[in-house]
């Protein structure tokens, strides 16, 4: 469905943090696009099966189904393998990095983030794919 | 077959047995054959001795009156003894009065010389005693000619007897003594190998035993004895094996009792491990997700996103983010710091352009060292790769240039790269800051370490950077060394391999 009626990218924002969804949403539709949230790995799931964004937001520490499980499904799921998966974590160590770039991440930005920071990366990520 | 022991030493015995038995028949048949010969020499004498009387008074009572019962007697007398092979009657003149090799052959009328010439035979046959001589007969074998005198009851000599004496029998004599002793011999071997086997049984059985049971000492079945009761070195090494298993057993008891302990201290120490990890996992996060939330929305407040702010609400959001700046960077700290002491901290070494770090990380201050009016300079070629872990390596430079700056009041900070021409690459952080006390050199690396008490209210910052830095660099074999002096700057230099 990307990108959406009026043409924005659609991203998808996975994380446990309410706060941290809303900061999310609101910086990156400020600067032009179109945020969608899940609250667990879970609800991402439902929400993948009938829509298709055009990046995936991914925190690691979540409660019941974490960041690195559930990209190793989405990366095998024929709904959602071919979408760029971008982390969004605390998790600051290098070893956590390499573990989400072999799982084919494209992206790894640690919290705390600055907005301008966030949406730099963001943008990148869309140049770097074709996007807007 | 060979590689047994056993059989090797019944083929040596056997060996031995043959070698000895062949030497022996050789001397044996050797010095028989002599005694034999003088035997049937004898024989042959005796019977010249005792029949001569006998053979003269049949000849003359029998030979013309009735010679069939004279040739009769004849033919006895040879048989008596196998090995005289012919008999002649000689008169003193010489004349052949009967031979035995013709027997049919009646020599009453006419008067013949013998047929065989025998040197100085007449000699001999004149005298009045026993003579004999070996000779050799048409066949050209050796035999023994023995002459002896018939002398009459008064004196008179008239008749002679030759006898000859064959060695024939000697062949066969020689012949059975051989097999005689061929056939001991063969006896001998074959009793000798038997013996020899036995006696190799006895004494590679055990050591087949000591084998058999060395495997299964290998295998674990260390309850296995040995079963040699001997008193010899084979009976002795029995008995050390049997020590030494009972002992390997002991051992391995203890051992794996310790075995025990030890994996069960290790699992505890696992589970700690575990549980230390995941609380450093869970503090980072329960840290870092309210920072994110407020340095967030206090940037948008003060890029005046949600709403015009008045002079005084401005800085207050900016006395905000100073400070929400610098827990972030306390948090950092510690959490790297926590990291790196509880062991859950890997380096991973590729190649990486060190410039583009040194770059990323003056980009990454340029904000703050605008703020301070201090210049910073890199210099470095302008591609130039080294191994290590670069994230780790981002750390390092990060915490010192951190460090420069805020030991910089004023000048530059000044980042360096350079091949040193033997396989390293030197790299420096320095600055025209405020400098450390020479006696301070030693301890800055010492976590926790700040100058004075007061440095931590005046900087700002736990002292915990530097041993951040120390601790990566030793996890890359590398040393850092520190240069400064008191006023005029400080210089931190370490070394990297290059690609």
């Amino acid at each position: 469905m990307s990108p959406d009626a009026s043409g924005k990218s659609v991203i998808l924002a996975v994380d446990d943090e309410e706060d941290i969804l809303g900061l999310v949403k609101m910086v990156l539709e400020e600067a032009g696009y179109t945020v969608i949230t899940a609250l667990s790995g879970h609800e991402a799931l439902q929400m993948l099966y009938h829509t298709k964004p055009d990046l995936i937001l991914l925190d690691i520490m979540m409660p019941e189904l974490d960041g690195m499980e559930l990209i190793k499904i989405l990366k095998v799921m024929d709904f959602s393998a071919t979408i760029p998966i971008a982390m969004l974590t605390a998790k600051t160590d290098p070893g956590d990095r390499m573990a989400a770039i072999k799982e084919n991440a494209i992206e790894y930005i640690c919290k705390p983030f600055s907005p301008p920071d966030l949406v730099k990366r963001v943008k990148a990520i869309f140049q770097n794919n074709g996007h807007k | 077959m060979f590689k047994s022991l056993k059989i090797k030493l019944a083929i040596a015995a056997s060996l031995l047995v043959i070698i000895i038995i062949t030497v022996y028949s050789l001397v044996s048949v050797l010095t028989r054959r002599e005694q034999l010969k003088n035997e049937i020499q004898d024989g042959v004498i005796a019977f010249a001795q005792l029949t001569v009387a006998p053979i003269c008074q049949s000849y003359y009572i029998y030979y013309t009156s009735g010679y069939f019962k004279f040739r009769g007697i004849l033919a006895n007398f040879l048989r008596m003894n196998g090995n005289i092979t012919e008999i002649q009657i000689i008169d003193v003149n010489g004349e052949v009065k009967f031979d035995s090799r013709q027997m049919d052959i009646e020599y009453s009328s006419t008067h013949r010389k013998p047929e065989f010439y025998e040197p100085g035979l007449m000699e001999r046959v004149k005298r009045l005693d026993l003579s004999y001589k070996i000779i050799n007969t048409a066949d050209n074998r050796e035999a023994i000619s023995v002459v002896m005198p018939y002398i009459e009851e008064w004196g008179r000599h008239r008749l002679s007897v030759r006898f000859v004496g064959s060695f024939a029998a000697l062949g066969y004599l020689i012949q059975s003594s051989l097999s005689q002793v061929l056939i001991t011999g063969l006896l001998f071997v074959l009793l000798g190998s038997v013996m020899a086997y036995f006696m190799a049984r006895s004494i590679t059985d055990p050591i087949s035993q000591l084998t058999i049971a060395a495997r299964d000492i290998g295998a674990g079945k260390l309850d296995k004895e040995v079963n040699v009761k001997t008193d010899d070195e084979i009976g002795s090494l029995a008995d050390n094996f049997n020590i030494m298993a009972k002992q390997l057993k002991y051992n391995l008891e203890a051992l794996s009792e310790s075995y025990d302990r030890l994996s069960q201290a290790n699992a505890e120490l696992m589970e700690l491990d575990r549980l230390k990890s995941n609380f450093i996992a869970n503090v980072s996060h329960e840290l870092k997700t309210p920072l994110t939330t407020i340095s967030g929305y206090a940037d948008y407040l003060a890029m005046e996103k949600l709403g015009p702010l008045t002079e005084t609400q401005r800085k207050g959001i900016e006395v905000m983010r100073r400070n929400i700046k610098r827990l972030t960077r306390q948090i950092k700290d510690l959490l790297d710091f926590i990291t790196i002491e509880s062991g859950h901290f890997t380096v991973e070494q590729h190649p990486f352009d060190i410039r583009a770090l040194l770059d990323e990380t003056a980009a990454n201050y340029q904000a703050e060292l605008d703020k301070k009016k201090l210049e910073i300079v890199i210099e470095a070629p302008e591609k130039l790769n080294v191994i290590g872990d670069r994230d780790r390596i981002l750390q390092v430079i990060d915490n010192l240039v951190m460090n420069a700056l805020k030991f910089t009041p004023r000048g530059h900070i000044k980042l360096k790269a350079q091949a040193d021409g033997a396989g390293m690459v030197r790299i420096e952080v320095s600055d025209s800051g405020v400098g450390i006390p020479q006696e301070s050199v030693p301890r800055i690396f010492e976590r926790f370490h700040q100058l004075d008490g007061s440095s931590t209210r005046k900087y700002g910052g736990v002292g915990l950077g530097l041993a951040i830095v120390k601790s990566i660099l030793d996890a890359h074999h590398s040393a850092i060394e520190v240069s400064s002096l008191p006023g005029q700057g400080s210089q931190f230099v370490f070394n990297l391999p290059l690609e």
